[in-house]
């Protein structure tokens, strides 16, 4: 498989989520850029897409926006973590890791008939 | 689930603030976009180069924009939104189209949703009461067609006792009553009833107290309970008069309490307590009766419960066989109803039958909305055209086509709901006169208002979803350019023209039920009883119980009345007579003639009346003179004989003068001894064997003749006889207070079989007005059509004008093309009309569903209606002029 990977649905909302657990607050290019780095450029990420994600995340009230301005002197969005998205976040990546620990196991058996 | 909730409520508030939310995301993918172009600067791309890169990392705005609404609102009703927005606007750039078309779906509309709050405020839901669908009474009938309710205490008890089907049962006893209190003498309906059955009920009073249990306690005080229609009439919403006294019949009874509107329970004026049913000995009468009323366990059927009782009622009847001897026969029966069976009876299936004509009628004009859409279709085929080539999808362009059908709906409903409000207002007054429970209201509730609703959806669907499929269907580019004078043009001029059809024959249905319901109609007034009735009021009065009246002082009372009420102003006449004319069960006698005779003794119908009974009743004397007040006041043995009488026994001889002997007088109690009488004038035939029955020989003689009388009061007035009611009732208590009317009301309402009665009335007037408003939408659904097809036909005419052709025979040509359509449709409705014509059958009086002049009336109606409205653009075709019409074309 040389592709990128697609992203399962609700995927990019816990890893904005742990983004901005791990940076502090950014802006939505930043927040792109670090998933990207970190998913070893793995990730097929239409960056335009990651702001539908973060108006999802601000009306569920787990982030918070603000004005400010980068490093480079320019004015954008930031994002932050609120004490609710800290809870969904903590939450919701046990879940994925049982899920991934699950998934892991099951996939692993030897499958029948498959030797040949 | 904070979250979640938090974010619903988010979504929906962003369907408002669209506009900002998309600013937003726009600064943010522009902040993003340099962002990352600063970055690949950064990295040593070339700055040109960089933003390009940029851009195609991100991702195109639009789609980013498109994912962000996605998310952020809901997507469908943002979109819904938007097109009602647009529908709006598209609306009201036609007022004249939007405002028809709102007004016919109005008519529809608001016709089934009257006829529905009827439908369902008289048959389903009327009462009041609690569970009342579950109210049913208990009636013994016999195979001969005898019956029985009136159950003395051990029978009662026995059906109470031994049947399992009812949850609770009362005991009623209902009478007239002779009422006095403070100066009001009336009589008054009066409801004895088991002491629980406001409990049975469920409904407590609306001042004071209802009674209970403890008021049929030995020695408790003996108590009355006011209906709120009689203490706001008879008592002018005096809240005093509970706690006050009153006299019924005998009894002084104390009001404890006013219940509240709308209780009607058994047409009670006033409810007392009976005393419970109580077992005598077999064979011994107690003193009481009790009618049966009983609520249904739940899930009982009348049908069980009737199988129940009858098996009940034969056992009792072979225990008793000598309670059952009077009904002459072996057979006996249950026969358990609810009440709105009980009350309702024909009249169910005269509203079924209007609610199937205002469906029609909701058809037609679904009809027209239908075809002014798909006329509206082929002006905007350039707008479907453009939008569809700027991509709009043809599922997008039927959903924005239908929002508009359903504003229209909307509007529909709004205004049919208003309609509706404003006829049922008219029809309450009517409700009073009709056989439908006395606690029906009609009312637009919550049931009512959510059929309006349905309706109007349904026909939103009904007469807009073809339009909207139609209008979406593929549109070339060459639509942008052609204005649609394309065969897909005249395709839809042929599916209007088979609208057109379907809404003639519906049309022909409505008017031909209204025609056959009229010709019954008069079929029913085909009968003439020799006088105006229409204007006559009748009485009867009833004296305070336990007072004797001499016939002498009688004769003083009425002649007093008489002589008051002749000087209320608009009276023409006033007078007492022993009977009513027109009724059957009347007294005659075998006579004695001075003409000598031979065969059968002759026979008269004898009426004593006073001297005005000619004025009172609107008819003449022919020869002779009348009788006068000395005549009456003297009891001179004086008569007036019809003209029949005067034809069939003195033949062409002058009775004036002559003598006869009136065998009856001589053998009755006190008798007249000698009853012979002279013959002073003949007066004209009035009806005296029946309503509609020709009349039979007359004689017409003082009343004041010992051992007769008379006790009904007729005044012919020029005030209608409703408002001559209070005058009247007036007059009689300025002469003696303690007299009360019975029965008061137009002379036609003391005829217990008048075939005319407000049941027909109601359902010819409101078919009728179905039938016109059907007939007046299919008229402008035939006159648009044509005007269309003369539209499309403009340049055919001209070119035929051009040529030569005469004007005449393109306004034939128009003329053909109505009839094809209107003759197509009358032929369609006369089928139907077979099929339905049974529905109508049961309700129509000596007259046939297929009767041939009806028929031909009705076809006449529609085919008239057809030719009016193609009148205007038949006069269009014929003045088309040729140069200007092909000029204009190019």
């Amino acid at each position: 498989m040389g592709g990128k990977l697609d992203l399962l649905q609700g995927t990019l909302d816990l890893m904005v989520l742990q983004t901005l657990a791990a940076l502090g607050p950014q802006h939505g290019y930043g927040i792109a850029r670090r998933v990207e780095e970190v998913s070893g450029r793995e990730v097929l990420l239409n960056q335009g897409t990651i702001y539908a994600s973060l108006v999802r995340l601000q009306q569920r009230r787990w982030i918070t926006a603000q004005w400010g301005t980068s490093e480079n002197n320019r004015r954008a969005r930031y994002y932050a973590l609120t004490k609710a998205g800290r809870k969904a976040l903590d939450a919701r990546a046990a879940n994925w890791e049982r899920i991934a620990a699950v998934m892991a196991r099951v996939l692993r058996q030897p499958s029948e008939g498959s030797g040949q | 689930m904070i979250g979640w909730f938090a974010r619903t409520l988010a979504r929906l508030a962003a369907l408002f603030r669209g506009r900002r939310l998309d600013e937003a995301v726009e600064q943010d993918l522009s902040a993003h976009l340099e962002l990352l172009s600063d970055d690949l600067v950064a990295r040593g791309v070339d700055p040109a180069e960089a933003r390009r890169e940029a851009r195609l990392r991100m991702g195109s705005v639009a789609s980013g924009i498109d994912a962000h609404r996605t998310a952020r609102s809901f997507r469908w009703l943002d979109d819904a939104r938007r097109d009602v927005g647009y529908a709006i606007r598209t609306l009201g750039r036609a007022p004249g189209f939007t405002a028809a078309a709102i007004a016919t779906l109005a008519l529809g509309i608001g016709g089934v949703t009257l006829m529905y709050s009827v439908i369902h405020h008289v048959l389903v839901a009327p009462y009041p009461y609690r569970d009342a669908d579950r109210i049913v009474d208990v009636r013994v009938r016999t195979d001969r067609g005898g019956m029985h309710w009136n159950f003395r205490a051990n029978e009662f008890l026995d059906y109470l006792e031994q049947s399992d089907v009812f949850e609770r049962v009362v005991g009623i006893d209902d009478g007239e009553a002779h009422l006095i209190a403070d100066g009001i003498a009336e009589n008054v309906e009066v409801v004895g009833a088991t002491s629980e059955v406001f409990t049975f009920l469920g409904v407590q009073a609306a001042r004071g107290r209802s009674f209970g249990p403890p008021d049929v306690q030995p020695g408790a005080p003996p108590v009355a309970v006011l209906n709120h229609r009689t203490w706001t009439t008879l008592f002018g919403a005096d809240p005093a008069i509970v706690g006050r006294t009153v006299r019924l019949d005998e009894d002084l009874r104390t009001i404890v309490g006013i219940m509240p509107p709308r209780f009607e329970w058994q047409d009670g004026d006033f409810w007392i307590p009976l005393p419970d049913p109580v077992r005598t000995a077999p064979g011994a009468r107690s003193a009481g009766t009790f009618a049966f009323y009983g609520r249904l366990k739940p899930g009982v059927t009348t049908e069980a419960a009737g199988a129940q009782l009858t098996a009940l009622v034969r056992r009792r009847v072979s225990l008793f066989p000598d309670e059952y001897r009077q009904f002459k026969t072996p057979n006996f029966y249950a026969d358990v109803q609810t009440l709105v069976d009980r009350t309702v009876g024909n009249f169910r299936g005269v509203l079924y039958t209007l609610f199937g004509a205002v469906a029609l009628l909701l058809c037609i004009a679904c009809g027209n909305a239908a075809n002014m859409l798909l006329a509206r279709a082929s002006a905007r085929e350039r707008e479907m055209a453009i939008r569809a080539a700027l991509g709009a999808g043809r599922g997008r362009l039927v959903r924005q086509l239908l929002v508009e059908s359903l504003l229209l709906s909307l509007g529909g409903i709004a205004t049919g709901t208003v309609l509706a409000a404003l006829g049922s207002q008219r029809l309450q007054d009517w409700m009073r006169v009709l056989d439908v429970p006395a606690e029906a209201q009609l009312r637009l509730d919550v049931p009512v208002l959510v059929f309006a609703f349905a309706a109007g959806l349904l026909a939103t669907l009904a007469f807009g979803l073809y339009p909207a499929l139609h209008g979406a269907r593929r549109h070339s580019l060459t639509g942008v350019a052609d204005s649609g004078r394309s065969t897909a043009g005249r395709r839809h001029g042929r599916v209007r023209g088979t609208l057109v059809v379907a809404q003639v024959g519906l049309a022909l249905l409505l008017v031909l039920g209204a025609s056959l319901l009229i010709r019954s109609f008069l079929h029913r007034l085909d009968f003439d009883l020799g006088f105006d009735h229409r204007r006559v009021f009748a009485t009867r009065f009833e004296y305070r119980p336990g007072l004797s009246r001499t016939p002498a002082n009688l004769q003083r009372f009425y002649r007093e009345v008489l002589d008051r009420v002749a000087r209320v102003p608009g009276v023409q006449g006033a007078a007492m007579s022993s009977s009513l004319p027109g009724f059957f069960a009347r007294q005659s006698s075998p006579l004695g003639v001075s003409r000598a005779m031979s065969g059968e003794p002759p026979l008269a119908v004898l009426t004593f009346c006073s001297e005005g009974i000619l004025d009172a009743l609107g008819f003449r004397l022919v020869a002779g003179r009348s009788l006068t007040r000395s005549d009456v006041d003297a009891s001179r043995k004086v008569v007036l004989v019809n003209e029949t009488f005067a034809h069939r026994y003195f033949d062409t001889e002058n009775p004036l003068g002559q003598w006869i002997r009136v065998d009856r007088l001589a053998t009755q109690r006190p008798a007249v001894p000698d009853p012979i009488f002279q013959i002073v004038g003949v007066v004209e035939d009035i009806a005296n064997s029946g309503i509609t029955d020709p009349p039979g020989p007359e004689v017409y003689l003082p009343y004041s003749i010992p051992g007769v009388g008379a006790q009904w009061l007729f005044v012919r007035s020029t005030t209608a006889p409703e408002r001559l009611l209070a005058l009247v009732r007036e007059q009689v208590h300025s002469v003696d207070p303690t007299v009360a009317l019975e029965e008061p009301g137009p002379f036609q309402s003391q005829h217990p079989g008048w075939p005319v009665t407000d049941e027909h009335r109601f359902s010819l007037l409101v078919l009728a007005a179905f039938a016109i408003t059907g007939l007046g939408l299919v008229a402008l659904g035939v006159y648009g059509v044509i005007a269309y097809t003369v539209s499309q036909q403009t340049r055919e005419f001209a070119i035929r004008l051009a040529l030569g052709g005469e004007r005449r025979q393109v306004g034939a040509q128009v003329l053909r093309t109505t009839f094809w359509l209107v003759g197509a449709g009358t032929l369609i409705g006369l089928g139907a009309s077979f099929a339905t014509g049974r529905v109508l059958a049961t309700q129509l009086y000596q007259t046939s569903p297929r009767d041939p002049i009806t028929l031909a009336a009705a076809v006449a109606v529609i085919l008239l209606t057809g030719a009016v409205a193609c009148i205007v653009p038949a006069r269009r075709a014929m003045r088309v002029e040729p140069a200007v019409a092909l000029r204009h074309d190019e």
